[in-house]
Order: C-alpha cells, then structure tokens, then sequence
C-alpha cells in the first residue's frame, strides 16, 4: 500500500517512484500527518509490514547540527529527504521516536537543494557539510527513492560544501553509475559481525557492506567509516579487533575521508519507549546509567569500549582522519529535527 | 480477544455461531460473548456505533489493546454482491474527517476506502464502499486499542443493479455474512495473534506477582523490582522462567532491600551476549 499526499498524485517523482511497485493499492490523503506518527499506532506491529508515504515537505528542510557534532572548523548542518528506515536496528532511536514505522519519503528534492543552496550563499566562502542519513538510511531506499542520484550531482556544483551519505546498504548503483565528486563522502556504518547479526535485523552483511566500500574505492569515491554506536559483548574484544582488520584489510586507508567511533547514547524518554517495544531485547537489559537525560552504558563500560576501540584503531588509521566529532548525531536533536508535528501543524 | 461490532442482529448471527458465543444481556444493546471473543449489535449509524463500541469495551472488562473488528454491509458502485472488502480508508461525509486502518497481516479482501453516510445514498458516485458505522466504530475502538487491531469488513450489499439491504430478509443478511464467515474468521484469528502478542510486551516479568505477594515493596521498591527481573527475562530468560531458580534467588532474604541486592548481584555476574539471529531473546511472536 503506498499513501500518497493529494497535492503531490500527479508530481513526476510520485508517478516514478509508484511505477516501482505496478501492484500496490494507492491511498490518497491529504496530509501524511494523517497516517504517520497517529497516537494509537504500534511501531513493533507497525514493523511487520509497513508502508510507504510519499509527501511533500513544507518547511525545516535543513537544521543546523548541534555544537560539537561535524568536522572541526566547519558549519555543519542536517537534512532529511525521509523518516524511518527499511533496516530494524534494535538500538536506533526511531524505534523510540515514532509510533509509525512506516517510510515517509519527502519527494520535493528540489526545494531541499534550493534551501540548501540558500543556506550555503549566506555562508563567507559557501563551505559547510551537509549530513543525510539520520532519520533514514541514505541509500537504503535508492533504487526507490534516487536520492543520491538527485543530490550528488547537486552538491557537485558547489565544490566548497560537503555531503555525507550515511548508509549500512549495498545500494550503490547509481553512486557506480556517476562521476566520484570530491566533496561527497559515503559513510559506512559497522558494528561487528555477531552484534550486526543480532540487532541489526535486515542489514547487509558486513561483508556485502566491505565489498560495496571496495568497488566505490575503486571508482575513486571518498569514503567514511562510523563505527557508531559501540555495542557491548562479552567478547567485544576480539569481535572489534576481527571487525577492524577484516575492513581494513579490504579498505584502503587513502580512500577514506574520516573514521569516528561513537558511544551507544540515547535520550531517556526513548529509550523507555524502545524498552517497553522491546522487553525481551538483552540490549536494553545490559548495564545501562542515566546522566544528564543521556542512557547509555555505565561510565567504567562505556570507558573501557571507547578506549579500547581507539586503541585498536590507531593502529590502522592515522590520528588525522580520526574525527570523533563525527560519530552519532546527538538523538534528541534528530528528534526534534524531525518531529512530524511541526509539519502537521502547516 | 476479540471484539466484533455489528449494526443488525441478522449480521450476528452467522459470527455469534461460528464463535460459540451465547447471549450475556438485551439492553441497552444485544451483547453476546464466548471465551474468545464478545460481539455487541449496535443499531444503525455512527453514534450507536460509536456508543455500542464504548459499551462493549467497558463490558469486556476495560483491558485495552484487544482486536476490534466492525462487520457489516455497504453499497458500491462497481463491486459484486458478496463481495468481501476490507477498509483501508474511512471518512465521514458529514464532517470530512478520515482514518486510516494499518493494515499488519494478509487482508481477507480488496482493500477499499469507506465513505460513511448519514442516509442510504442511492449513487456510489466516488468507487468507496457506503455505509453508515464505521466512522462512529473505528475512532472509538482506536481510543482502546491501536489501528492495527481494528478493522472494518464490509460485505457489498448493494450496487448499481441492485439494492438488497432496503429490501433484504433477515436471511438474505445472515447469508451475506455466512459466505464470508471463513475469511472473517481467518482474519479474526490473525488480529487476535497480534493482540496476544501485544499483551505479552507489557506482561510482568516472571516472578513479579510471586515476589509482591510474599514482601511488601514500597512503590518505588516495586519499580525496581520490575526492572531487575526484567532484565532477568532478558539476559537468562531460561533460568527467569524456572520458580525453583526465582526461588533460590530470593531465599533467605528477610527483608525486600535483601530481595533486591540479591537480584542486583546475580545480574552483575551475568554475561551480557548477544543472542544468535532467530534466537527466541528477540521474538515474542
């Protein structure tokens, strides 16, 4: 089923994106606010099957990343061209955030990159980083969406201004089928294998994520390496180091634009919330502290992971291209970044 | 479980068989209950409806997150007699307001959005399925549930060619919901899977109800309570569900602080491992 605004039925990005699935009933509405985020939803019923909704956004298309998120020295900035995720990572926040699973897919690009290009003449030397792929995967939904296809091209017209595309997938086609810009950067998000395998439920694997890496290496795309957030084990050790050599082992460290490491965080309230969805999940059931509204693993834990981790990794990196600042964008301002109710209340 | 609203005691009758279910009261409106599932007869329109919709849900028991689903007949411009449909969308035409059924498991039908009217409209002029409840059904039941356990059936009662419902018997009725009564069923039965598994995610932990009544935590205690065991469930489900384990957990506690430090403990030696995929940690289903 596939929920179309009624201002966007005949828009030709809609007419594209619904001849992808010939077979799928058509529901019009008038706001997608009608169908996504509702009060009596269930997200993990939701999850089962959801669907897709196509819109149009109105406003907020691009927030201004909090402080100390971003490459050091440089204006940074978030934009989402959708909500919600086809992968189900039992640690990510838009479990938390949302009563819908369902992907609500923005089809005005053209109003995103306006106002983007809006916000890079306002800046002295139009430089700033653009970063997708906090309330979505970035290519997850390619062959669907054509997001990357629409937006790498843009941002190559503008070589002072950065994007990051975040991704867990193999979708990259159309990335194999352009041009490498210099300043986009594909960003590959890791954990290890036996963690991925247990809580990152219909990812690709970690090999099919490194030979995806591998073959854009070899079209000459920058690439970043998130390793982000730092999920706990009993053998985190081991699982880490074999995580590290195995992806350098395939990935040249001149290809890769950043590396960062990120610790597993998320708001209180979203976390109760993905706990309550998912009692029986031994993720939330670890030793966890609450400080300052912040759920994450307790101080010792959480210390002795980042420390560990960054060890190991420096013995395959240079310190240059390690930019912590990098890892996960605080949740709750991804929230508030994408809280369907301001767009409901248009 | 389940919760079926219908609008003529004629569409109850196929369901009230079919579900074993016997007669528990006459007023204010005809209700009728088996062990797995409690049917109200609502009267025509959206406010009785709406109101036997309340009604049934206090009768119930009040428990929220059950499977509601309204069955009943409605009239289409292009849609055969018999036809089962289910709505994917459903709109008040007095107030323009619409809602939005999730639909989370194989649908018994076509999917079809549903106008609901005042008066019998004789021209289906939108392709929608005509009918008189389901705005009054789905916002309430929604109040008591989630949208992906409540659900409209309607069986096409009428068309361009013909309109039975004005001129219908009683069992010409009940035979327009018996043709349907196996998908009816079918679908009944998969929202009730969802409703279970819904009531099993905020089940208390095991051990919880033993524990509160053999000590007497105080609020905050019992808070806490629940957390630790269940982070029990979580990291040793095999052993949490074992009373002799729970048993030797709490032996010789004399106190509910003992009680706690004593889960706190056994929980700090724990090994946290992630479960295989497919392992039952992660699957209440």
């Amino acid at each position: 089923m596939i929920y179309v605004e009624e201002e966007i039925l005949a828009h030709p990005r809609t007419l594209q994106i619904q001849s992808r699935f010939p077979d799928a009933e058509v529901v019009p509405c008038s706001r997608y606010s009608e169908i996504f985020n509702r009060r009596a939803q269930h997200f993990r019923l939701q999850k089962r099957r959801p669907s897709l909704i196509l819109a149009r956004k109105h406003r907020s298309f691009v927030q201004e990343a909090p402080a100390g998120f971003g490459v050091k020295g440089a204006r940074s900035f978030t934009f989402s061209h959708m909500h919600n995720c086809i992968y189900d990572c039992r640690y990510c926040f838009l479990q938390g955030m949302y009563r819908s699973a369902h992907y609500v897919v923005f089809i005005n690009y053209e109003d995103y990159q306006w106002a983007i290009e809006e916000r890079l003449r306002s800046l002295p030397n139009g430089s700033a980083w653009f970063f997708s792929g906090y309330d979505c995967d970035s290519l997850a939904l390619e062959p669907v969406t054509r997001f990357a296809a629409s937006f790498v091209p843009f941002f190559a017209r503008f070589p002072a201004a950065f994007l990051e595309l975040r991704t867990k997938s193999t979708q990259i086609k159309s990335l194999l089928d352009m041009e490498a810009p210099p300043n986009v950067i594909v960003a590959f998000s890791f954990t290890p294998a036996e963690v991925a395998a247990s809580v990152e439920h219909l990812t690709p694997s970690v090999d099919r994520r490194i030979r995806a890496m591998k073959k854009l290496q070899e079209r000459g795309w920058r690439l970043g390496l998130r390793f982000d957030p730092l999920i706990y084990d009993e053998g985190f050790r081991e699982q880490y180091r074999r995580l590290y050599e195995q992806v350098f082992g395939a990935v040249r460290v001149e290809s890769l634009h950043s590396v960062s490491l990120g610790p597993f965080h998320l708001p209180g309230g979203l976390f109760r919330n993905m706990a309550r969805l998912y009692p029986e999940s031994p993720l939330f059931a670890a030793p966890l502290d609450e400080t300052g509204g912040q759920v994450g693993y307790r101080r010792d834990l959480e210390e002795e992971m980042m420390g560990f981790c960054r060890e190991e990794l420096l013995r395959h990196i240079p310190p240059e291209i390690f930019c912590p600042g990098l890892s996960a964008l605080p949740a709750a301002h991804a929230a508030e970044a994408a809280s369907p109710l301001g767009e409901a209340a248009m | 479980m389940l919760r079926f609203v219908v609008a003529l005691q004629a569409e109850a009758h196929p369901l009230v068989g079919r579900f074993g279910m016997a007669a528990v009261s006459e007023a204010p409106f005809p209700v009728y209950r088996s062990e797995e599932a409690w049917l109200i007869v609502s009267g025509h329109g959206k406010a009785a409806s709406a109101a036997a919709t309340a009604y049934l849900h206090l009768m119930a028991g009040g428990a929220l997150g059950r499977a509601w689903l309204n069955v009943g007949l409605g009239g289409h411009s292009q849609r055969k007699l018999g036809e089962g449909v289910l709505a994917h969308k459903i709109s008040d035409a007095a107030s323009g307001a619409s809602w939005y059924p999730q639909l989370v498991i194989d649908s018994p039908g076509p999917t079809v959005p549903v106008l609901s009217v005042e008066r019998v409209e004789e021209e289906y002029a939108p392709p929608w399925v005509y009918e008189s409840e389901a705005a009054g059904f789905f916002p309430t039941a929604c109040r008591f549930s989630v949208a992906e356990l409540v659900h409209v059936y309607k069986v096409i009662s009428d068309n361009p060619d013909a309109t039975l419902s004005r001129r219908m018997s009683s069992r010409a009725v009940e035979a327009a919901i018996a043709s349907n009564l196996d998908r009816i069923e079918a679908f009944a039965r998969g929202l009730t899977d969802l409703a279970r598994e819904l009531e099993a995610l905020a089940a208390e932990p095991p051990g919880y109800p033993e524990a509160l009544e053999r000590w007497s935590f105080t609020a905050a205690q019992q808070l806490r309570l629940r957390r630790l065991l269940r982070r029990l469930a979580a990291l040793d489900p095999a052993s949490s569900r074992d009373p002799a384990y729970l048993e030797s957990l709490f032996d010789g506690a004399r106190a509910e602080r003992e009680v706690l430090r004593s889960l706190e403990a056994r929980l700090a030696v724990i090994p946290i491992r992630l479960p295989p995929p497919g392992a039952a940690a992660d699957d209440l289903r």
